[in-house]
Formats: structure tokens, sequence, C-alpha cells
């Protein structure tokens, strides 16, 4: 399989072991957020773009911490039947919600984290 | 002319091994003293440096080079300093730390490991969910996510428990670490082990027997490396984030 990979020459050739791996591990990095920060970007055009993309990424973090807390409240049992049902009517609607304007302003999944420099990314 | 200093690393002993390469835009290297150590610098013009492959393999390959001649605290790549008067003020104030960094990396090296899980995971047992619930369309949701959560962390626990088994093992031939386990998505771990040079063959060895042991499990072994992640971090009086921690 040929790597996209480039592995710097054997001048400089640190891989012990897993070479044939590096496109998985190199992915996988960039995945995880491993890189070094990014600038913010101040082009005036896209401001509104990066100011939607905060606010949502805000409210994604509080619907998934609020969501966590609902699911621990199941699990010990305290919550009622009709407590369950109303709690998640009300995350699903946000997630539809969420969705729509992620839309709206052409976001995608991906877009909505925060990377928070050596603490790793947001979410 | 250059107001700024790049800094490289600080090495034991007052001097510049002679012969040592040229830095960051061919300019010359030196070494800024102070007590019996010394920060490794070359003048630049400004404050900032592109982060550019050629950059990176430079800063590396100068600082793997004093590597084999004197203990190096290597030092990020991108540290960037005002003056020698200020790199002066900076091995003062830290004088002891880079004393007691010197003595915990000397004759030693840094070998990194990474693994990771299989793309397809063989199916766990299932968490017993609360039975006997009505199924209108939140309490659904909600069940959805109960399970995708239970699932996320009985994944999580396993990957845990893989790394520590193979932490131990290489535990035995390192004198200290620094790692995470479950990382990410499929991040079992990802840790950087101090190893005596002398030492680094067997802790290869090692690695390969466990990756042999796990063959589900994908390692990734690197180094041999300057001890980055075990020394502490160089202040810089540039608060641009290329040059901080």
């Amino acid at each position: 399989m040929t790597s996209s990979v480039e592995i710097p020459s054997e001048e400089f050739d640190k891989i012990q072991l897993g070479r044939e791996s590096m496109e998985r591990f190199a992915s996988e990095l960039q995945r995880a957020g491993g890189c070094l920060p990014t600038r913010i970007d101040a082009d005036p055009t896209r401001v509104e773009q990066g100011l939607a993309k905060l606010v949502l990424t805000l409210i994604e973090l509080i619907r998934r911490l609020l969501e966590k807390q609902a699911i621990r409240r199941i699990e010990v049992g305290s919550l009622s039947d009709d407590e369950i049902e109303r709690m998640g009517l009300t995350f699903m609607r946000l997630e539809q919600k969420l969705e729509e304007l992620k839309g709206v302003f052409g976001l995608e999944d991906e877009d909505l984290n925060l990377n928070l420099g050596p603490l790793g990314d947001l979410m | 002319m250059a107001s700024w200093q790049y800094v490289y690393c600080i090495i034991e002993g007052s001097d510049l091994p002679p012969g040592t390469c040229r830095g960051l835009e061919d300019a010359p290297v030196q070494a800024v003293a102070y007590r019996g150590i010394s920060a490794i610098v070359s003048p630049l013009p400004h404050r900032q440096v592109p982060v550019t492959r050629e950059h990176l393999l430079l800063h590396e390959r100068l600082v793997e080079e004093l590597m084999g001649r004197r203990t190096v605290l290597p030092v990020r790549f991108g540290t960037v300093l005002g003056n020698t008067s200020s790199l002066r003020l900076e091995l003062s104030r830290q004088y002891d730390c880079y004393l007691n960094d010197l003595d915990r990396v000397r004759g030693k090296v840094e070998l990194g490991v990474r693994v990771l899980a299989p793309n397809e995971l063989p199916e766990m047992e299932e968490r017993p969910l609360r039975a006997s619930l009505p199924s209108g369309p939140g309490t659904r949701y909600l069940m959805e996510r109960l399970g995708q959560h239970a699932s996320a962390q009985a994944t999580r626990e396993r990957f845990e428990r893989w790394a520590q088994m193979i932490d131990a093992c290489l535990m035995h031939h390192a004198e200290d670490r620094r790692a995470s386990w479950a990382p990410s998505e499929k991040g079992v771990m990802s840790a950087a082990y101090l190893v005596w040079q002398q030492e680094v063959p067997v802790f290869k060895e090692k690695v390969k027997m466990q990756s042999e042991a796990w063959p589900e499990l994908q390692f990734l072994l690197t180094g041999p490396w300057p001890a980055y992640s075990f020394v502490g971090e160089v202040a810089s009086s540039n608060p641009d984030p290329l040059s901080r921690p």
C-alpha cells in the first residue's frame, strides 16, 4: 500500500516499530487534535460564521452535558417515566434545532469544537 | 539588525561544542552561558518562526547533534526570547529547575509509544437497561443515548485495562513515563518513556514482544528523541502561542 504520510529520510528516521501503520496513526493524531493551535481567522467576511460556530459549539457542549446528567439520573433511577419522556423530547427538539442552525451557517458536526491548545479539543 | 533570539535547547557547559551546524535562516548558533549551563540560540530578525517541515527538522537536527555530545534540555519549537539579557535572566530564574532537569535526563533518551485499537472491536456484553419503560419518542431517544454512553464507557474501560497491562511491562525498562490512557476514540495509549541510552535496544524488544502479545492492536514506537516530555518549559517574553507551552 502506498503511504501518503511522508516519512523523513533515513538520516532522520525515528520509526522503530509500526512503519506499516503510519497512515492510521497520522490520521488518528490529526483527528485527536494533536496539532499546534490554529490562529483566529479575522477575515471580516467570515466573522458571522465564526461567531455562529462559537455560539453553537457552546450550546452543543451544554446540550451534551445536560444529556449526560439525564443519563446518569436514568441509570440510578431518579427520574420518573414522565420525566424521561419530557426530557427526551426536549433534547430531541434541541438537537433538531441545532441541525437547522448548522445548515443555515454552513457548518458541519466537526466544525463545532474549540481547540484549547495544550488542553486539547473542548469536545 | 536581529533583535530576537531563537532558543533550541539548554546544555551543560558554558561553550558551544565545536562544529555545531548553523541555525534557522542559516544564522550562526551561539551559547549564552550562565553558571555552567548555556542556552543555545541563533539570532532572528523577527519574533515569529513559520512552522514548516524544514524549520522543524532543522531545529530537531541541531538539538540531536548536541544531544550526542552533551546533556541537553530540548526546548519546544518556536521558542523566541527578546535578547541575551532576557535569556540570562530566564536562565537565572529557572537555574535550579534546569539543574534538576539536567540531572534527571543525563544519559537518557525519550521513546514514544502509541497504541491503537482495531477499527472493529469485538462486541461487548450489553449492560441491562431499565426495563418496562414506555415507548414514547423522547424515551426512545434517551434510551438510545444511554446505550451509546454505556458502550463508549465500556470501550474506554477496556482500552485503559489494555494500556495499564502494556505499561506495566514497559515500565520495568524505563526510568519515568508520561502517558494518557484512551486518549482518543481508537487510541489505547499515548506515552513517552524516559530510558537509559544503553537500554534502548532492550526497550525496543519489549515493545515488539507486546505487539506480538496483542496482535489485534497496532503499536508505533518512535525515537530515540531528546527528553521533551520530561523537562520543564522555558518561559517566554513573547505571548505568541507558537512560543508558549
